[in-house]
């Protein structure tokens, strides 16, 4: 059995990450800042530790978590996310550095220290956003995610062969925030997606597994849009 | 017009639009310096961000400028992240810019082109507003690579 190291796991579309990579096999170690990270990792039968991916000592943690387990690491998911969304000219500086710190410095960070420690034909996926294809109200949010882009394309080069680095750019997907939306907000996102319908976790979940098995062992440097067709229409 | 760009055979070319004393109130041309921790490639996304805030409050033009190889990842991991990542702010700029005619784009260039060609690039982008939320490459060392 191989380890699976999944971000911001706890809940949404990080705890289907999780879920679908123990069906596919994987240990798995959930990492979050939120404590319900070891709930959801009981009721997975993985592991958990709870660790801010921004913070020096949070990453350390997790490679501390990793070694412990004492399972040979395959994958990498850096899904952790936050956004503070407002037009760019209402914007203050704590929101942008904020978003930037945890959605891309936390990616980088985690993955140069992940990566010496992943197996030959391990994977990195990164979690993006068809966000960075530009979206109001969140120039934090889309350079971050952009970055993240970045992050695949360059690390996808450095670490290969021995690893692929991948992304995965979610469009609006279903989630405590977006159902929480108000309903004539949400419905003018959803008429805008071709498929006609919010993602599921799930649907997420299933491209990252993808991603991180050997089906896609061909594939690196790459961003995998599963958002119903969003990004070009 | 505030110049604010690393590059400083760039930013001397870009003199006829503007210097780095110019007021970002009248427009931005921001092109990140090469980075080499992550503290400093948060500096330098930080460094756009003040600057294209005060241009969005006065729905002035912004343009970022940046190393065509690293935009299309052909970099270190923390140049092609401040890179990409700026690709993708010009286009959400140019998204909230549009009820308000505010301008946006980003131009990519190798270092092998004249710096006066990439200066006239940028003169012409704000000057005509084409483009907006695209990334415009200038010189030929990345023809066929896949923008992000």
């Amino acid at each position: 059995m191989s380890l699976a190291i999944v971000t911001g796991a706890a809940r949404g579309i990080g705890q289907a990450i999780a879920a679908r990579l123990v069906e596919s096999g994987h240990a798995v170690l959930l990492v979050d800042l939120d404590e319900r990270v070891h709930h959801t990792s009981t009721e997975l039968g993985g592991h958990g530790v709870r660790a801010d991916i921004s913070q020096p000592a949070g990453v350390e943690r997790i490679v501390d978590a990793v070694r412990a387990l004492g399972v040979e690491p395959r994958v990498l998911v850096n899904n952790a996310g936050i956004t503070r969304d407002s037009l760019l000219r209402n914007m203050d500086e704590d929101a942008f550095r904020a978003v930037v710190r945890v959605n891309l410095g936390g990616t980088y960070a985690l993955t140069e220290a992940i990566a010496p420690l992943l197996v030959d034909d391990g994977a990195v996926v990164n979690i993006s956003s068809r966000a960075q294809l530009g979206n109001v109200g969140q120039f934090n949010y889309g350079i971050a995610k952009g970055g993240v882009i970045g992050l695949t394309r360059a690390h996808a080069l450095a670490l290969a062969p021995r690893l692929r680095v991948n992304a995965v750019a979610p469009g609006f997907v279903e989630s405590e925030m977006t159902l929480a939306m108000p309903t004539e907000a949400r419905q003018r996102v959803v008429d805008a997606i071709p498929l006609g319908s919010p993602g599921q976790p799930l649907d997420i979940a299933e491209a990252v597994d993808w991603l991180a098995s050997d089906a896609a062992s061909y594939v690196t440097g790459q961003v995998l849009y599963s958002c119903g067709g969003r990004s070009f229409a | 017009m505030r110049i604010h760009v690393a590059d400083a055979a760039l930013a001397a070319a870009l003199g006829g639009l503007g210097s780095a004393e110019g007021r970002p109130e009248d427009g931005v041309v921001f092109g990140p310096a090469e980075v080499t921790t992550w503290a400093e490639a948060e500096e330098e996304l930080i460094r756009a961000y003040r600057l294209a805030h005060v241009a969005a409050r006065e729905n002035a033009p912004v343009v970022f400028v940046v190393d065509a190889a690293a935009a299309v990842g052909r970099a270190t991991p923390l140049d092609a992240a401040v890179a990409v990542g700026l690709v993708a702010g010009g286009r959400c700029l140019a998204f909230e810019g549009l009820r308000k005619d505010q301008y946006a784009s980003v131009v990519g260039y190798d270092g092998s082109e004249p710096a006066a060609r990439v200066a006239a690039t940028v003169e012409f982008l704000v000057a005509s507003a084409v483009g907006r939320g695209q990334t415009v490459m200038v010189g030929t060392a990345h023809v066929g690579a896949m923008l992000p």
